[in-house]
């Protein structure tokens, strides 16, 4: 019978690509609910305002490659229900398509504003292509935007519409931007970094309510203040699509709970990418990372349980964020520690800042460092702590200090 | 097809290009990146094809440079993409090497 994977996107694709590397032989079928082939997020808010052809090269892979892997695609397909006792899935078209294995990549949908702001057609989430396209479309130079979230998407939506030549103000209900990815001073680095290209960023203030009709024209901050608006985009955060998981009596708790081989409650049924609450084997705890590497990687520990072959998914956290002149990327827990150190000049835009918690290196956040937080990568992998002096000094190189 | 005649840019010495480190150079208004791998010199376009990264602040390694943005990679020699999230393979340049000093050939 096969495997299944309900979720066409990054972790879909990569399961079914990585059960053909596993030597899997069986039948495989993808079922996504978008007309699209598999493609990857990061791009949507960035290089869509830019570049037409950024979002056809977002595509993962060419059909051709689908078909000489001998993976079925189903896509602009609903599934409606999973049957678990009787190993079947139920499409919205009446189909039903039977499983060895069910593979639910089903990822996460853009957390609403609220159902009384559904009628604003200038409201924006970013999650798809068709957001990224229209979003692309309404802003233009002098387009007064506001950003309603000061997270990784508000404000690589934010920097790339100033690029565009829009007036741009950011509204963060924290006292401080990205504070679930980088430190407080960090935040502040990146908020003066947006403020001087001309973002306006306000901090400790929330929505208290939005004028207009059909089309939102006016937004009112809990300061009382408003800010005219053409074109509103909401990035707070993300849900996890369980429910079909749920209706089918899996274990979910903000996502499909799954153990460190990224098995569901169902022996038959697995789970990977932004949709898995997965089990840290090093900390016994559960997390769900909403990150395009885990979106990959986890698809393939997938793929190597379904094949036989399991391996213990153990990541660690690594992410990026292209915002103007910076790419931002944080490894591990990049939230604070007891003490850190700091390599590199932050005026010149070129450094990164390791956390350590007593002795142990728990994470870094750096700017336009990419080759050294490879290294820092491959450190946390391997739960190496350097001494923090060496970690500064700039003569001596990350990668000597990663043991062979 | 015709080919497009190449001229050939003198960009540096070869004994300068590091192998663990690309070279940056600039010809005509195009960024390349100068690589050495088991001793032979090869060139890049230097702008990723997936992002506004610099190839040359990359990691080299087994014939490999991998972007620092993403961490995706080309293989040198073939400018092939073989790692994701790069897809699209990055323009490669033929090199010459003239008693010690580096040449890289462009379009007219």
């Amino acid at each position: 019978m096969g495997t299944v994977i309900v979720g066409a996107g990054q972790a879909g694709a990569w399961v079914a690509k990585s059960l053909r590397d596993c030597g899997y032989v069986d039948p495989v079928t993808l079922v996504g609910d978008e007309p699209h082939l598999p493609y990857e997020r990061p791009p949507l808010s960035k290089a869509v305002f830019q570049d037409k052809g950024a979002l056809e090269a977002a595509r993962i892979w060419p059909p051709e490659d689908y078909a000489s892997w001998n993976v079925e695609l189903r896509l602009a397909s609903s599934v409606d229900s999973i049957e678990p006792a009787e190993r079947q899935v139920r499409l919205a078209d009446g189909a039903r398509l039977s499983y060895t294995h069910l593979v639910l990549a089903t990822g996460a949908r853009a957390r609403r504003l609220g159902v009384k702001t559904d009628r604003f057609a200038n409201l924006h989430y970013l999650r798809t292509r068709e957001d990224s396209e229209r979003l692309a479309a309404a802003v233009q130079p002098h387009t007064r935007v506001v950003v309603i979230g000061g997270g990784l998407i508000g404000l690589e939506v934010a920097a790339a519409a100033r690029g565009r030549g829009a007036t741009v103000t950011v509204v963060e209900s924290a006292d401080r931007l990205l504070g679930r990815v980088i430190d407080r001073e960090f935040g502040e680095y990146i908020a003066a970094r947006h403020r001087a290209s001309g973002v306006a960023i306000r901090c400790a203030s929330t929505i208290e309510c939005i004028v207009g009709q059909e089309r939102a024209t006016e937004v009112v901050l809990s300061d009382g203040s408003t800010l005219g608006c053409d074109v509103l985009v909401a990035g707070i955060g993300a849900l996890p699509n369980h429910e079909l998981a749920q209706a089918a009596g899996l274990a979910v708790r903000d996502g499909i709970l799954v153990d460190e081989f990224t098995r569901t409650s169902d022996p038959a049924i697995y789970a990977a990418g932004d949709v898995a609450r997965f089990r840290d084997p090093h900390t016994g705890t559960y997390r769900r990372l909403e990150l395009w590497e885990n979106a990959q990687n986890q698809a393939i520990a997938c793929a190597h349980a379904i094949a036989g072959r399991p391996r213990a998914y153990a990541p660690v956290a690594w992410g990026w964020s292209d915002q103007f002149d910076l790419n931002l990327q944080f490894v591990g827990d990049a939230t604070g520690g007891d003490h850190e150190v700091r390599r590199g000049q932050v005026g010149a835009h070129r450094f990164i800042r390791f956390f350590f918690r007593g002795e142990r290196l728990a994470g870094a956040a750096g700017v336009n460092a990419g080759r050294e937080i490879r290294a820092v990568r491959r450190m946390l992998e391997r739960r190496v702590s350097p001494d923090p002096q060496r970690l500064a000094d700039l003569s001596v190189r990350l990668e000597s200090l990663i043991p062979a | 097809m015709h080919e497009p005649e190449l001229v050939y840019h003198a960009v540096a010495k070869a004994e300068h290009i590091d192998p663990e480190e690309p070279m940056k150079v600039e010809v005509r208004g195009t960024a390349i990146a100068l690589y050495k791998v088991d001793g032979r010199c090869y060139a890049t376009d230097d702008q990723c094809t997936h992002g506004l990264a610099s190839l040359s602040l990359g990691y080299v390694c087994d014939g490999l440079v991998e972007c620092p943005f993403h961490g995706g990679a080309f293989e040198i020699a073939t400018g092939k993409a073989v790692k994701a999230p790069c897809t699209i393979d990055i323009r490669t340049h033929p090199v010459r090497v003239d008693d010690g000093t580096v040449f890289v050939g462009l379009p007219e």
